[in-house]
């Protein structure tokens, strides 16, 4: 899985004319009673008709077990999940974050993270890191096989990772300092690393997705991109699956565990339209919505329905040119202060979140490990100061500020909003807002913009610098260097959990005094589910539900 | 009838060229890069480069178009760039709703539309006036807004339809029926709006006419004068309407598919774009002119049916 961390989601009846022209007039000439006959046919006819319209309905709304109409308050043998967006692979060594909808169904992964953050066995039985975290051993659950009857060992999984480690596949990303992978047994194999790796069990767990291995058998023939083949409860049904608008999932043959088997039939909806998939779901034709927008709860809990809003989109403007190659003025500590002090965090929360979101003055939210509190005071909402900074800078009218942003997840209202607060101290902003997340990416790592609005979710501390703000980050197209992150990358990659976010928050607060950002606000997006279901588990510990723990309640 | 079919389809045949050569150059312009898309942010720039390469993104976009328009004319329309599947398998699988959606909501748009003109034509007053403000709301509503409406009523209030989704007929006939039945409605009112003012109108203006007069006075049945005489000299303008919305409609199913969640051609063409996936949309571009020519080559046979004098001349 490709290391993507913006969730970009961040979309009559017939009249019976005939009947009554039949019914009525004064003259009864015989022209008008062939009429009279015809019209009691129309008549009849459109009864017919609308007859079958109510029996197709009643059908249809009140769910049979077959396609993915399921009537309200019922758990039945059929799931149906609603996403905003189709995978851009049902590979997934190739898809992005937001595709383990689709590929929890079907694969397990190595090791499972579960809602309080633990990790517990999945595929592997067993595994340990060697000294200074650089080799990592894995022992394999006995007796599994891939959905087409392929044994998992230790040679299948080393098959998988060489597959994961090709170019663009999340391996290229996540395990760079891969050395090589040892089988030393049949059900046993160790990483090697050039440099200390942490972390992995979330790298090869369900939400990275790293350990969700695919048949080696799969993986030569090159299938996986459009059919899965892995050792998960479910495998999926080509002859019903629509590319972008419907995938079916059935029961793998060969799992392991049929207990955990709970549905004859999984499947997995499009829903370009939050309103379609909030209205889909107060009607029963699906039981779990993910990735919602907040503005939905209200509705949502009116009708009965359930939600978890563990995950959390942060927003905020990233000051790429930090060196002012391009923009000189952002070079200056002084007029990046500035920025931080000009944004009214409490009022862009309020919008940007819609009455939910939390205001922030730091790269991280609430309940995560690198969270300071001691931070939200760092950069109060003082206009007058940032003016001052900016004349002691040298810009005492201001400056222009050419800023890329997408139109999606609130990102293009974000530019809008910083537009509005900035230009009250001088400071103009020039947004130019792309359509797709591909032209925002180009533009954004081409350099050509000095900044950038930026929305994401969270991963560990130790994956932001290689993400966010590590010199060959892809969020850092000017390559800023710090030896200060730099030094605390390093601790973090030796450090162990228990360590990890106490060195987190040093990051923290080495940005925060550096300004290299302006974080505006923490953004909720909610999965809404039907009181049917049971197992939505989506934590502050664990953001992502896990789909296969979904079952039905009672 | 033969010799017409066959030079409006010599008429038709550059579309099939133009439209795509220029959806080609328009999607090409588009910025964005679908290596990007595919790979994600954090692949190397030789990782992007490769994939480019395998794609034959990197060829000069003559050279792009030829090969496309060369395989188009053996019937191969290419692989998606994105789904990495044939152009044409992933278009037919959604070939379905669509056209569902379109036919249904033209032919709800013909019957009612005409019934309604013809009641507004034959009684002054009310019902014309009644029949203007059908026409007027139709129009200003948008039919996403009045999509989300019926949704409401009908689907979440009072559980008469599906909310959402797409029952194949094959899988069932009434429930195929039920799925499309409000998005063909949203899809249809301002169809109904626009065919009911032009049957008004153009009623109005054959029941004027001196031959009308003449049938009366003749003692040819009212019955008889309004539906085979002054309907069929009125259709001519309300079949061009007619097609015109069934064209229109094509374009109008982005919306109503994204509304009512249905796995269509017009979600895919979106798709499509924010991926810039060019072989797809090429598709989608091939396969609606196919189907403007179909309807104009249909309006045209109506047109010779409904006046003998076309069929002559």
């Amino acid at each position: 899985m490709t290391q993507d961390r913006t969730r970009l989601l961040g979309i009559p009846r017939r009249g019976a004319a005939g009947a009554s022209r039949g019914g009525g007039g004064p003259a009864r000439a015989p022209g008008m009673l062939r009429a009279r006959a015809g019209g009691l046919r129309r008549l009849r006819c459109a009864s017919v008709v609308l007859a079958l319209i109510a029996t197709g309905a009643a059908t249809a709304c009140s769910g049979s077990g077959s396609g993915a109409l399921v009537s309200a308050g019922r758990a039945s043998g059929t799931l149906t999940v609603a996403t905003p967006s189709p995978p851009s692979s049902l590979d997934p060594a190739m898809g992005q974050p937001a595709d383990e909808t689709y590929s929890d169904f079907a694969y397990d992964p190595l090791i499972v993270q579960a809602p309080d953050g633990s990790y517990r066995p999945g595929l592997a039985q067993s595994w340990s890191y060697g000294p200074g975290n650089e080799s990592f051993t894995i022992k394999l659950r006995p007796g599994v096989k891939f959905s087409d009857g392929t044994a998992l060992n230790a040679e299948a999984v080393k098959t998988w990772i060489e597959h994961e480690m090709k170019p663009g596949n999340g391996g290229s990303s996540y395990l760079s300092a891969l050395k090589s992978v040892d089988v030393t047994g049949p059900l046993t194999l160790t990483l090697n690393f050039s440099s200390p790796t942490p972390n992995l069990e979330m790298v090869f767990g369900q939400i990275l997705a790293l350990g969700m291995i695919g048949s080696p058998r799969a993986v030569r023939a090159g299938t996986l991109a459009t059919k899965t083949d892995g050792a998960g409860p479910y495998m999926l049904d080509p002859t019903a699956t629509v590319a972008g608008a419907t995938y079916t999932y059935v029961p793998n043959p060969y799992y392991r565990a049929k207990s955990a088997v709970h549905w004859s039939k999984v499947v997995v909806k499009i829903f370009a339209s939050p309103t379609a998939a909030l209205q889909a779901l107060r009607t029963g034709q699906v039981q779990v919505a993910m990735d919602q927008p907040v503005t939905s709860v209200p509705v949502a809990e009116k009708s009965g329905l359930r939600y978890v809003d563990p995950l959390t989109l942060l927003l905020g403007l990233g000051i790429l040119d930090r060196d002012g190659k391009t923009d000189k003025a952002l070079g200056s500590l002084q007029v990046r202060q500035a920025l931080n002090y000009a944004i009214d965090r409490d009022a862009l929360a309020r919008v940007l979140g819609s009455g939910y979101g939390t205001p922030i003055t730091q790269m991280a939210a609430p309940g995560w490990d690198s969270y300071d509190s001691a931070l939200e005071k760092a950069y109060p909402y003082d206009p007058a100061k940032a003016r001052q900074l900016l004349a002691a800078a040298g810009y005492p009218h201001g400056f222009t500020l050419p800023v890329v942003s997408v139109a999606a997840v609130g990102q293009d209202l974000l530019a809008d909003a910083l537009g509005g607060q900035l230009s009250a101290v001088g400071v103009i902003v020039k947004p130019k807002v792309t359509t797709n997340t591909g032209a925002y990416f180009q533009t954004l790592s081409s350099g050509t913009y000095p900044a950038a609005t930026l929305s994401f979710g969270r991963l560990p501390a130790a994956f932001d610098y290689a993400d966010l703000w590590g010199p060959t980050a892809s969020f850092n197209p000017f390559k800023t260097a710090s030896t200060q992150l730099t030094a605390l990358d390093g601790q973090l990659n030796a450090a162990s959990a228990s360590a990890e976010p106490a060195i987190a928050k040093q990051m923290q607060r080495l940005l925060v005094s550096q300004a290299w950002f302006v974080p505006v606000a923490a953004t909720p997006l909610v999965v809404l589910y039907q009181p049917s279901v049971t197992g939505v588990n989506a934590t502050p510990q664990r953001n992502v539900a896990y789909m296969t723990e979904i079952r039905p309640a009672g | 009838m033969t010799g017409l079919i066959g030079r409006r389809l010599a008429l038709s045949l550059p579309l099939l060229l133009i439209v795509p050569t220029v959806t080609f150059l328009l999607a090409a312009l588009i910025p964005g890069d679908i290596a990007r898309t595919i790979l994600g942010t954090d692949a190397t720039r030789a990782q992007y480069e490769q994939l480019r390469q395998s794609l034959g993104l990197n060829e000069p976009l003559l050279t792009r178009y030829l090969a496309w328009l060369g395989s188009a004319l053996h019937g191969n329309l290419g692989t998606s760039l994105f789904w990495q599947q044939p152009v044409t398998s992933l278009l037919d699988s959604r070939l379905q709703v669509t056209l569902s959606l379109v036919i249904g909501s033209t032919a709800v748009a013909a019957v009612v539309g005409v019934g309604l003109g013809v009641m507004a034509a034959l009684r002054a007053g009310a019902p014309g006036k009644i029949v203007d403000a059908i026409a007027l709301t139709g129009l200003a509503v948008p039919n996403f807004f009045l999509g989300l409406l019926l949704i409401t009523w009908f689907a979440v209030t009072l559980r008469l339809f599906p909310a959402t989704g797409y029952v194949p007929v094959s899988q069932s006939p009434a429930g195929w029926l039920a799925s499309i039945a409000l998005p063909v409605i949203t899809l249809a009112v301002p169809g109904i709006a626009v065919i009911a003012k032009q049957t008004r109108d153009a009623m109005r203006e054959a029941l004027d006419r001196p031959f009308i007069r003449t049938l009366r006075a003749a003692g040819v049945p009212g019955r008889s004068i309004i539906g085979k005489h002054a309907l069929r000299n009125a259709a001519i303008p309300v079949v061009t309407v007619t097609g015109l919305i069934f064209i229109g409609s094509l374009s109008g199913t982005v919306l109503v598919e994204m509304v009512f969640a249905l796995p269509g051609l017009g979600g895919l063409v979106v798709q499509a774009t924010t991926q810039h996936d060019l072989p797809l949309i090429q598709g989608v571009a091939v396969y609606f002119t196919v189907a403007v020519i179909v309807v104009n080559l249909l309006v045209d046979l109506t047109y010779s049916w409904l006046d003998p004098r076309v069929r002559v001349s």
